[in-house]
């Protein structure tokens, strides 16, 4: 069997549902017209395409989630968390060598 | 490029007339063109506003200020005086300016291939709300004042902020430089030295009696 490699509306999932994430945000260049998914936005729209970055390199798989979080959870904390369920997804779905993963902590509260 | 804002030289490097600048700190829009958004409640929906971390943490400024303009305004209207809305300014083009994304922040991990970081725009952002969320004083400017892409490098924080009628001013700075130290300590790892702050504004109602007398 071969293996399964997570696409990035996974990703985007997986770091949705971690604890402390308010908004996930287009981790790519502007230009690049992601649209991107906000939850608990003001406005109420059409679930949105991947906005979690992935990309193969030659040393490995990069990996770049931009988010909001909740102002009752600490920066760090919930960037470990999202860094940790993007590894562990990653492990899970085909373990690729991983030589990066950024988290962009880009909004509070 | 990181631009390093010595604390003994006050920040004047904004220009509102330059729009450029300044829609490239906001997702391609202006300061204005997000007013407007407020006034319309976010319709009809804009993607590139309310998809943008600079966007959503200058809007939140602008309601900010707007609450506390109409809480000064009820105040005003009590007294029958005029109101000085000089300092309105001066805050309009900080939100604007700090709402960028601006330098990263770094977050530990223990992982070789983790690089975490807040973007210093979150930073000032919740460092703005931090202290609007008290009462009698608004944030002005806050600057991130040293190389905070450094972990463990001391770096200081410049607040300038309008102070409202009424207040002890020393109190109400240390109230605000307490709770900014809280707010650093959540959500950033950086190594604070000082939270310097200048009340550079005073909101002064103008004398009711005064202003009767003049008629």
């Amino acid at each position: 069997m071969s293996p399964v490699h997570p696409s990035t509306d996974e990703l985007d999932q997986v770091v949705r549902r971690v604890a402390g994430v308010n908004s996930l945000y287009p981790a790519g260049p502007l230009r690049a017209k992601v649209v991107t998914a906000t939850l608990g936005a003001l406005t109420h729209r059409l679930p949105a395409a991947s906005v979690v970055v992935r990309t193969q390199g030659a040393d490995g798989v990069r990996v770049t989630a931009k988010i909001g979080i909740t102002a009752d959870e600490s920066a760090g904390e919930v960037s470990r968390r999202v860094h940790d369920a993007i590894a562990a997804h990653l492990r899970q779905s085909g373990d690729p060598a991983v030589a990066e993963i950024t988290v962009i902590v880009a909004r509070i509260g | 490029m990181t631009e390093l804002t010595p604390a003994d030289r006050r920040f004047v490097t904004f220009d509102l007339d330059d729009t450029d600048r300044e829609e490239a700190g906001l997702n391609g829009h202006t300061i204005e063109q997000l007013s407007d958004y407020l006034d319309r409640g976010g319709l009809p929906a804009d993607p590139s506003i309310d998809d943008s971390p600079d966007c959503e943490i200058a809007l939140r400024g602008l309601e900010r200020l707007r609450r506390a303009q109409l809480s000064l305004l009820e105040r005003d209207l009590k007294r029958e005086s005029l109101r000085n809305d000089s300092w309105v300014a001066s805050v309009l083009e900080n939100i604007s300016l700090e709402a960028h994304a601006g330098r990263e922040i770094p977050l530990a991990h223990s992982s070789p291939t983790a690089r975490l970081v807040v973007t210093e725009g979150a930073v000032r952002g919740i460092l703005r709300e931090t202290g609007d969320r008290l009462e009698n004083i608004l944030v002005g400017r806050c600057v991130l004042v040293g190389d905070v892409s450094v972990p463990g490098e001391p770096i200081t924080i410049s607040v300038d902020a309008t102070v409202f009628p009424g207040q002890n001013i020393p109190a109400v700075a240390e109230q605000l430089r307490q709770a900014m130290y809280v707010a650093l300590g959540k959500y950033t790892e950086l190594v604070v030295a000082a939270i310097d702050i200048t009340v550079s504004d005073l909101y002064t109602a103008p004398d009711a009696s005064a202003h009767e007398q003049e008629r």
